[in-house]
This record gives structure tokens, C-alpha cells and sequence, in this order.
């Protein structure tokens, strides 16, 4: 797993729980990395798996929340770290809709090792779009919280549902609709 | 020094300053560990860089390689190729202009301005010197004549070759072989033109459009409207298309679906307006073909004017209607078979001639459906009609209640547009009613000659009976005169004398009777008879008053005829008129003239003359007229059947007091001895 969403995940953590909690979870996660991430380095996806369930366990919120709200975060972040990318587009749903044709292409010209989840578009409207995530990682609730950053950039905001295809979630479908 | 600074100020707890301290432990790690990455990723683009390098190097170098290898390139081009100075003196050729050029420029030095062909002389310097101007030359073409005489057409694609210090020295150039593109060019050229002959002379109009507009149009088609071609390219086609009728929808329609590409080809009937007014009915065959860069519809239409075909189907329906009408109407029954004797049409009266529906009729057999007497001559006749034999013939048929009918049928084949025998038709007229007179005619005349026969023969028993007592009457009479002639006194031998003039007057009668009765009967003898002579014959045999005088002025014919019934035909006429003159000079003359069919006579006197009412009257039988004691009444009736029987005719002029003028004619046909 690339470097950057490790470095993301414990700002996100210093930020929202403090260095303390920081700190104690990656004392009690035993990282063979001991915590040291650099965001073009790419480090061993347990790793990110022992941090999430070690945070749970320390600050008593359910992972699937945990991951929900770091992607929330992940979205500002990765914005501020590649304005052009997002300034191409004009529309949330303009920006699901290119994720794998544009916006993955992006991350592989920096990352060529990335390992990418892949979104299948289903159907599109101007108003609502839906889509299969796919990835061996499960992460689709950091996908949950990415959109629905998307569309808080835009100044809008939408209902997304999902259902899980597979049940250890690599497989979900996204039903997205834009609000007003 | 400034963190420890605030870390002191702000009086941390250990706790957090151990935090912190780990956190920039990590952080400081994490930047080495950057580094390390970087300093890998920098490695790794050098070496990524180096292998490029190399890589064009060997580029650079096959480049090389391959640009001294283009010379031979174009000398083993598959198309002629050939290097000439700027006066035409070829430098180098490929091996495929030897063999196109028929020479080789290493063996012989060729001009190749003496091959171009004379026509292209001039075309030729203007091409060179554009192309030293422009330094290529693109698409010349032109004829040559090669060494060997033959032509070829050429094209010729080339660009200046320059010295080093871009000085022109000579030109290169590949030539095409387009001998065949041309001769294929030509005979499309002459196709296109025998296409525009076919085209213009069509009797059909032929037109191009796209867009509801004309493009093209044929003189047949410009001549049909009475527009010219650029008035009818200005307009547009509905303008002269008449509307407002049934079919405008249904041309809509066509034309729609030929738009939407559903159809490429339909016919239709349609009108045009002419320039002047009046209308044309066309029969119109569209096809749509796509054509052009930007796949334009194009319409083509064949238009041929079928006005006159139109009204003379209007025509030939109005007839068609009106024979129809007679057919139906006609008191003459009609039937139509095929060649198999099946009904195909029957009229009315037919169907009341037969006694049988129209139904009952249409498609049965003729033979079968009626009861044909005679059905060998139906049979006959049909085989006859298949040979194309028209004529009448008459049959016996039982009509549907199996009363006796006589039929008269015409029979005459039909024929189909391609003059084959499709069957026949038969006019049958129902002659049952003139079939029974004609056989109660024959009964009729069979009856009379019977009952003429018995009163002839009744007629002869009678006068032979009635004069034998007549003579004994007439003997007894003489008898009594003569013994008792002593005896009687005047009155009594004067009554003797009447009672014998009596006794004659009735033998004269009776006579009469007889010869009346033989008159039309007894067979005509024809003989050379010379009426002068007849006429004389008459005068020594009959009774003729002193003071009369009976004259021939001119000579009569010789006629064949019966020699017998002219002299009593003559005789009674002349022995009429002798007797009837109380003029001092009584003259009879008998008088002949020869008309073109018939001989006419004229017996003339200057008598006493007939009264008017009797002019009719005298020749029938028993009517005489004034109290002439020798008149039976009887000879002027003779007179009448004796002409008759020549099928002449009789009359009589007569102003009283003058005289009388008997007239008389004797058909020539029947005076004229067929043994001459």
C-alpha cells in the first residue's frame, strides 16, 4: 500500500485524536515498518489493517466508521497535494465518472507500482451515477467517504448507497445521487 | 533550538515530550528513508538515460545505412524510374524503365524528348520549365511513341535534383504506365456519349433530380412541358406538378418512404402543367441512387406521356360499356367458351332463350349444360372454331323445361391480344316460331296443289259432263226446228233460234272455264315463235266486223315462248277490242317495244273505251262489262294468268269514247329458249 495514504491516515489521527492516541497505536500495532512512512515509499497493507483495528480498539469506534471518516479526510488531502486533478472537473459526478480513465491514470504515472481498486460504471446520469468497486483490500468504505467528500468540494451533496456483492466487501455497488 | 526553547517555555510534561521526541524520530527516519528512495529512483533514471543513448546511437547509425541503401531502393522500385539531365539525356534508369522504355541508357544514349509524341511537344517544354520554376511536376501526362512504334500514354510524377549548391542539374521522375486507364477512359468517354444520344433521343423523358429540383433533363421530357431546360432548372418540380388530386397523397407517401430509404424505386401515375396550360398524364418510374462525397439523394425518372393512351382507354371504356350494354340488350343470345367449351360469359336473352340462370350456366360445359339434339354438330362445329372456321348452322335443344327449340347459331372463334384461339363465340337466335311456319308452310302447299289438282280435274269432268248435254240440247233443238218447222209459227222458230244461241253461249263458257283452269297449270313449251305470224293467224280465226280493220304497223318480234298461250293471250285481247268499235273505221293495231328485262306489247283500238272503274275490275274472272252476247267474262282473267305466268304485267288505258290501249309485258328471261 502506498506510502501517502499511511502518512494521511496518521495525520488524520494526530489531528482528530491526538498525538498521544497516535502514539499508542503504533506502539500496540508491532509494525515492521515501527511506524515510519514516507509517502512515496509503499509499505505492507497489515500494517494499515493492525493501525485501523488498533484506533478502534483505543478509541471505541467501529472500523467501517474509522475508514468511512478517513476517507472524508484522504479526499482534502489528496486534493491539496494535486489541485490540477480535481480543478478539471466542473462536477462530482464528472469526477466519479473518470476515476479509472483519468484520475488512476494520474496516480499511475506517479505511483507505477499502485495498486488501484477499479470502478465499473453502471449508469450515468447528470445527477446520479452507479458503479462496482472492486479491490482485494475491502476498502469501500474509504470509497464511501471519498465521495461523498467529492461532492462536499463541489458544494453539493448526495445520498450514496451501497450494497455488498461479496460479502468480505471487495465487491460492492454504489448507487450515487446528487441532492438538489 | 527554537523547538527546545518553546518545548522549555511552554513547561512540558515529560510524557508529551516523549511523544514528541518519537514523533520526529519517525520523522527523521521517514526523511532518510525518502532519501534512500530518491538516490534509487536517481539511479535508475541514469541508467534508464544511458540505455536511450545507446539506443539512438544505433538508430543514427542504421538511418545512415538505410539512406545509402535508398539509391538501390529506387533503382528496384516496382514502377519506372528514371533520371535525366535538363535536356532530357537520361542519366540512370531503373531496370523496370528498360523494360517499360524498351532500352537501356548504359548501351545507348537516348533523348527523351524525341519520344515524346508531336501532339505533346509543347505541353512537354511547358511542363519542364514549371518544373524547374516549382522544382516538382505533378501528374503530367502525355502520349510517347517508343523505339519500337508503339504508343503508350504516360504519367509522369517528378522533382528537380539539385548540386550541392541547390543548383538544378536534373530531374527525377516515376513514370506510370496509363495506357489501359486511358483506352478504359475513352471508351467511357464514347459509352457516356452514346449513353447522351440514347438519353436525348428517348421517347421517354428522362430526368435528374435531387431535391425536389431538376438537374437534368432529356429533350423528350423539356419538349413534353414546354419549358425550356434552364426555366425548368429554376423551378422547382412541385411548381408544375398538377395537385389536387387523389394521388397527391399517395405520391407523398412514395416519396417519403423513398427519402427514408425504405424504397429505391416505385411508379405512379402523375400529371404535369405545361407552360401553356394544359395538362399531361405521365406514367412516371423514380429510382433514388446515392452519389457524392456527402451522399446526396438523386432521383431519376423515366416519364412517358400517356395523355393519349389515357383518353383512348377512356374511349375504349365507352365503348366497351356501350357493346356491353348491346350485348346485354340484345334480343340475341350470347355465349363465350374456351377452347374446353366452358362457359365463360352468357347474356340475358340467352339465359331466357334456355330457360337457365346465369349461374347455372358460367362454367359448365356448353355440350353438357345444354340438351343439344344433334350433338354430332356441336361437336363439328367446335373442332371447326379451334381451326379458326366462322359460320351459321342450326341445332335442335331442349330448353331447361325440355320444350323443343329451333336455335340459328353464328359461331366464330375468339382471340386473345396475341391473335390466338382462346374458344369461341356463338349468337344464337331462337327460330322455333319461323321453323314452325316454314313446316306449316309445306303442309299448306302440299294441301293446295292437292286441292288444286281436284278442281282441275273437277273443272274437266265438269265441262266434258256439262257439254254433252249441251250438245244434245243443242241437237235436240235443231231436231225440233227442222221436223216441225211446218208447224211452228214465227215466235216459236225465233225461240228455237235463241235457245241455240244460248246452247253456244254457254258452251263458250264453259270452254272458257276450261282454258281458265289450264292456264297457270299446264306445263310452257317454248318454240320460236313469230308473233306476226301469230297475229295473222288470229285474224283469219276469229270474228272480225267489216267496218274494223286489225294492223301490224311495225313487224313484231320472234320470241321464244309458248306458242299456244301467246295466241290466246293475243287473241282474247284482239278479240275484245274488235268487237267494241262503233266508229266508222275501226282500227286495231298491235304495237311492241323492247325494254331492257322485258318486252312490252300494246294492243290499241279507238272503241268505245272502258269506264274507269271497271280498269281493275275486268281482269277477274265472270266480270264483263256492256251486254255483249259473246263476252264470258272469262278472257281477260286468262289474259292476266298468262302474263303472270311470264311474270309480266298487265293494264289498261282507256278514255271512253276514244278508245282503249291494252298494255301487256313479257319478262325477256322467260322468252328465251334455253335449247337455241
Amino acid at each position: 500500500m502506498k506510502g501517502i495514504v499511511f502518512t494521511e491516515f496518521l495525520e488524520m489521527v494526530e489531528t482528530e485524536f491526538g498525538l498521544e492516541t497516535l502514539d499508542v497505536i503504533i506502539e500496540n500495532s508491532d509494525l515492521s515498518s515501527d511506524g515510519i512512512y514516507t509517502s512515496v515509499g509503499t509499505y505492507d497493507f497489515n500494517e494499515m489493517v493492525s493501525l485501523i483495528t488498533s484506533l478502534s480498539g483505543e478509541v471505541g469506534i467501529p472500523i467501517g466508521d474509522l475508514i468511512y471518516t478517513f476517507g472524508l479526510y484522504l479526499f482534502t488531502s489528496l486534493g491539496k497535494a494535486h489541485p490540477e486533478v480535481i480543478q478539471s472537473y466542473n462536477s462530482p459526478i464528472g469526477l466519479l465518472y473518470s476515476i479509472e480513465d483519468h484520475i488512476h491514470v494520474h496516480v499511475k504515472k506517479l505511483y507505477p507500482d499502485a495498486e488501484l481498486p477499479t470502478f465499473k460504471i453502471l449508469e450515468k446520469t447528470d445527477t446520479s451515477i452507479s458503479m462496482i468497486y472492486n479491490s482485494s483490500r475491502g476498502l469501500y468504505r474509504l470509497a464511501h467517504g471519498l465521495i461523498e467528500k467529492a461532492f462536499e468540494h463541489f458544494n453539493g451533496s448526495a445520498s450514496v448507497s451501497y450494497e455488498l456483492l461479496k460479502a468480505d466487501g471487495t465487491e460492492v455497488k454504489f448507487d450515487v445521487i446528487q441532492n438538489g | 533550538m527554537v523547538l527546545r526553547l518553546n518545548l522549555m517555555s511552554f513547561k512540558m510534561d515529560s510524557k508529551e515530550v516523549i511523544l514528541l521526541k518519537k514523533a520526529l524520530e519517525r520523522q527523521k527516519r521517514a526523511r532518510q528513508q525518502a532519501e534512500k528512495i530518491l538516490e534509487e529512483k536517481s539511479k535508475q533514471l541514469y541508467d534508464v538515460t544511458q540505455h536511450l543513448r545507446e539506443s539512438n546511437s544505433r538508430l543514427e547509425s542504421l538511418l545512415t545505412e538505410k539512406t545509402s541503401e535508398m539509391d538501390g531502393v529506387f533503382l528496384n522500385i516496382i514502377d519506372p524510374y528514371v533520371i535525366m539531365d535538363l535536356e532530357f539525356n537520361v542519366v540512370n534508369m531503373n531496370s523496370s524503365a528498360k523494360d517499360f522504355l524498351g532500352f537501356d541508357h548504359t548501351e545507348k544514349s537516348v533523348n527523351l524528348r524525341e519520344l515524346v509524341h508531336p501532339e505533346f511537344i509543347q505541353y512537354t517544354a511547358e511542363s519542364l520549365s514549371s518544373l524547374v520554376e516549382v522544382g516538382t511536376l505533378k501528374n503530367y501526362r502525355a502520349k510517347i511513341v517508343l523505339l519500337d512504334k508503339v504508343e503508350k500514354w504516360v504519367q509522369i510524377n517528378a522533382s528537380l535534383v539539385y548540386d550541392s549548391k541547390r543548383k538544378p542539374i536534373a530531374a527525377q521522375g516515376i513514370i506510370r504506365d496509363i495506357t489501359n486507364e486511358m483506352e478504359v477512359k475513352q471508351i467511357l468517354a464514347y459509352q457516356k456519349k452514346q449513353l447522351d444520344i440514347i438519353v436525348e433521343n428517348s421517347p421517354l423523358g428522362i430526368v435528374l433530380s435531387s431535391e425536389g429540383k431538376i438537374i437534368k433533363a432529356n429533350k423528350t421530357f423539356i419538349k413534353m412541358l414546354g419549358y425550356s431546360e434552364s426555366e425548368l432548372k429554376e423551378m422547382l418540380i412541385k411548381d408544375y406538378t398538377y395537385s389536387g388530386n387523389d394521388f397527391d397523397k399517395a405520391q407523398n407517401d412514395l416519396m417519403e418512404q423513398m427519402d427514408s430509404g425504405e424504397l429505391d424505386q416505385f411508379t405512379m401515375i402523375k400529371k404535369y402543367i405545361k407552360k401553356n396550360g394544359e395538362i399531361v398524364s405521365a406514367k412516371i418510374t423514380i429510382n433514388t441512387l446515392k452519389s457524392g462525397s456527402d451522399n446526396t439523394d438523386y432521383q431519376v425518372a423515366i416519364i412517358e406521356d400517356i395523355t393519349k393512351e389515357l383518353e383512348a382507354e377512356e374511349r375504349i371504356n365507352a365503348e366497351r360499356h356501350k357493346y356491353r350494354s348491346i350485348i346485354a340488350n340484345m334480343n340475341l343470345g350470347l355465349v363465350e367458351v374456351d377452347n374446353n367449351d366452358f362457359i365463360q360469359l352468357v347474356n340475358q336473352s340467352l339465359c331466357t332463350m334456355s330457360g337457365f340462370e346465369e349461374s347455372e350456366l358460367l362454367g359448365k360445359k356448353a355440350a353438357e349444360v345444354f340438351n343439344v339434339q344433334n350433338k354430332a354438330i356441336i361437336a363439328n362445329k367446335n373442332a371447326e372454331r379451334i381451326s379458326g372456321v366462322s359460320d351459321s348452322y342450326e341445332v335442335e335443344v331442349l330448353d331447361k323445361n325440355g320444350v323443343l327449340r329451333h336455335w340459328l347459331i353464328s359461331g366464330a372463334p375468339r382471340y386473345d391480344e396475341n391473335k390466338r384461339i382462346i374458344g369461341s363465340i356463338g349468337i344464337h337466335l331462337d327460330i322455333t316460331n319461323q321453323k314452325q311456319l316454314e313446316l306449316q308452310k309445306g303442309v299448306l302447299l302440299e294441301e293446295l296443289e292437292k286441292s288444286n289438282e281436284n278442281l282441275q280435274e273437277y273443272a274437266h269432268i265438269v265441262s266434258h259432263d256439262l257439254k254433252s248435254p249441251l250438245r244434245s240440247i243443242s241437237a235436240l233443238a235443231t231436231w225440233l226446228y227442222d221436223d216441225y218447222n211446218d208447224v211452228l209459227d214465227d215466235s216459236g222458230k225465233e225461240n228455237l233460234g235463241l235457245m241455240q244461241e244460248k246452247v253456244a253461249s254457254m258452251d263458250r263458257l264453259i270452254h272458257g272455264i276450261l282454258e281458265y283452269s289450264t292456264a297457270d297449270n299446264s306445263a310452257l313449251i317454248s318454240t320460236s315463235v313469230n308473233l306476226n305470224e301469230v297475229i295473222s293467224e288470229i285474224k283469219d280465226s276469229i270474228y272480225i266486223p267489216e267496218h274494223v280493220d286489225l294492223s301490224i304497223p311495225t313487224p313484231l318480234p320472234i320470241i321464244d315462248a309458248d306458242r299456244t298461250k301467246l295466241h290466246q293471250l293475243f287473241q282474247n285481247i284482239i278479240s275484245n277490242a274488235v268487237v267494241h268499235i262503233e266508229k266508222e273505221n275501226g282500227l286495231v293495231e298491235v304495237l311492241c317495244q323492247e325494254k331492257k328485262a322485258f318486252y312490252q306489247f300494246l294492243v290499241k283500238d279507238n272503241g268505245v273505251g272502258i269506264p274507269k272503274k271497271y280498269h281493275k275490275k275486268i281482269f277477274d274472272i265472270f266480270q264483263s262489262i256492256g251486254d255483249n252476247e259473246r263476252s264470258t267474262g272469262i278472257g281477260l282473267s286468262i289474259v292476266k294468268k298468262i302474263v303472270d305466268r311470264y311474270q309480266g304485267e298487265v293494264w289498261v288505258e282507256s278514255e271512253l269514247g276514244e278508245g282503249t290501249q291494252f298494255y301487256f309485258t313479257l319478262k325477256k328471261e322467260l322468252c328465251q329458249n334455253p335449247i337455241k
